[in-house]
């Protein structure tokens, strides 16, 4: 019994981790969809829901009034959130045709902003944004271009995440993010990705939905109402957006612990995403989002039905599980001692990223 | 090298734990809705333990 256990986890943990992959590599190569980009110039607008942001605002409001794109086609749209650092002061004095403050004195969360910012939009495309993180001046060209082609209805930027350096990190978080973002690039080649980066997305306005106000993943839930639409959500590689690596796995592990109960609220409110019959990337889907909910579970199946089986070829991989855990372990205690820096703020400057 | 070696397996296994612990928010309904995350989501894991 304990073998059949073993085998079962081993080979759904080999699965999500390996052979998704591997199957994304040969569908891609089989039946790849590349989108047809054309540049044009569609009226924009830019939300971004902010709340105490006191701090990074300022550099943000200057990010998007510096990205190559035809003002007169152009709105930024602040929408603030009840704030009270002063964050609404700052904002107000850059209000003009361009940016449009929108200063709600409820307290909405970040979903009920959005919502209300995108009701008042008038750009074609709406664009979302975060405030820590900065655009590259091209990166609003880019996101555009995509919708050139009909089929597509959501785009996502990339992320990258800097170190203290200014290179792209590529220690275990940084890592972890890259694998994250060649996934996603497969499968918005065969179709879509199964959700966007929040801090730089796109979607026609038409294709706008509102989400409920309590929702955690407003950069799933939008493009995947999309996709369950019909439309296509891809990835675009040349439309960048720059932060900083989490200064630790810990606080990596705090956004991901949101990212994660997100997605449980996801399938809990658009269960059709779990029928073949409705959800165009069913097989991505169960195979990326509700895979990745899982492996914990088998990653303990595995290490206790191992317990049951410690022979030949099963002691070495008791033995391999054991040795990863250990450097898990020496991993944390790595982690402890190494003190946190500030993670400073970064001003991009076309691909290139320095520090003021 | 060294510290990212050790870093790798701590990573993952850290992210791997984070789905377990997004589904005690997800049913007990802590379901940290509020992202203005900074702010919010370490303080309530903290409360965790």
């Amino acid at each position: 019994m304990a073998h059949i256990l073993i085998w079962i986890a081993l080979a759904f943990l080999l699965y999500v981790h390996v052979g998704y992959p591997f199957v994304l590599l040969v569908w891609r190569r089989l039946a790849s969809r590349p989108v047809r980009k054309g540049f044009w110039e569609p009226s924009v607008s830019i939300l971004i829901a902010a709340r105490n942001e006191r701090e990074t605002i300022e550099a943000k409001i200057l990010n998007c009034l510096q990205l190559d794109y035809p003002k007169e086609k152009l709105q930024v749209l602040l929408a603030l959130d009840a704030p009270s650092d002063g964050t609404e002061e700052i904002a107000w004095k850059y209000a003009d045709k361009i940016v449009n403050i929108l200063s709600f004195s409820q307290h909405e969360g970040k979903a009920g902003t959005l919502n209300r910012a995108a009701a008042l939009a008038k750009g074609d495309i709406l664009v979302f944004a975060d405030v820590r993180q900065q655009f590259d001046r091209r990166a609003l060209r880019e996101l555009v271009a995509n919708f050139h082609d009909p089929s597509v209805g959501a785009v996502s930027g990339e992320l990258m995440l800097m170190d203290e350096s200014g290179r792209e990190a590529a220690d275990g978080v940084g890592l972890y993010w890259r694998y994250e973002k060649w996934i996603r690039a497969q499968e918005a080649e065969i179709h879509s990705m199964m959700g966007a980066t929040g801090s730089i997305y796109a979607i026609r306005r038409e294709l706008f939905t509102p989400i409920p106000p309590d929702t955690i993943l407003d950069d799933v839930a939008i493009p995947m109402n999309i996709v369950l639409r019909g439309k296509r959500a891809v990835f675009d590689g040349s439309a960048l957006a720059y932060d900083q690596v989490s200064a630790s796995p810990q606080l990596e592990y705090a956004r991901k612990v949101r990212t994660l109960t997100g997605n449980y609220q996801v399938l809990a409110r658009m269960p059709e995403l779990l029928s073949p019959l409705h959800n165009p990337v069913w097989l991505q889907f169960i195979s990326h989002k509700v895979g990745r909910l899982l492996v914990p579970y088998f990653l303990v199946l595995l290490f206790i039905a191992n317990l049951f089986a410690l022979h030949g070829i099963y002691l070495w991989l008791f033995c391999l599980q054991g040795t990863w855990y250990m450097m898990a372990w020496a991993g944390s205690l790595l982690s402890l001692r190494t003190p946190v820096p500030e993670a400073p703020r970064m001003v991009a400057v076309g691909r290139e990223v320095r520090r003021p | 090298m060294t510290k990212k070696a050790f870093l790798i397996p701590y990573t993952f296994t850290l992210l791997n734990w984070a789905a377990v612990v997004g589904l005690y928010h997800f049913v007990h309904k802590t379901a940290l809705g509020d992202i203005w995350p900074e702010q919010h989501v370490p303080a309530k894991l903290q409360d965790l333990g």
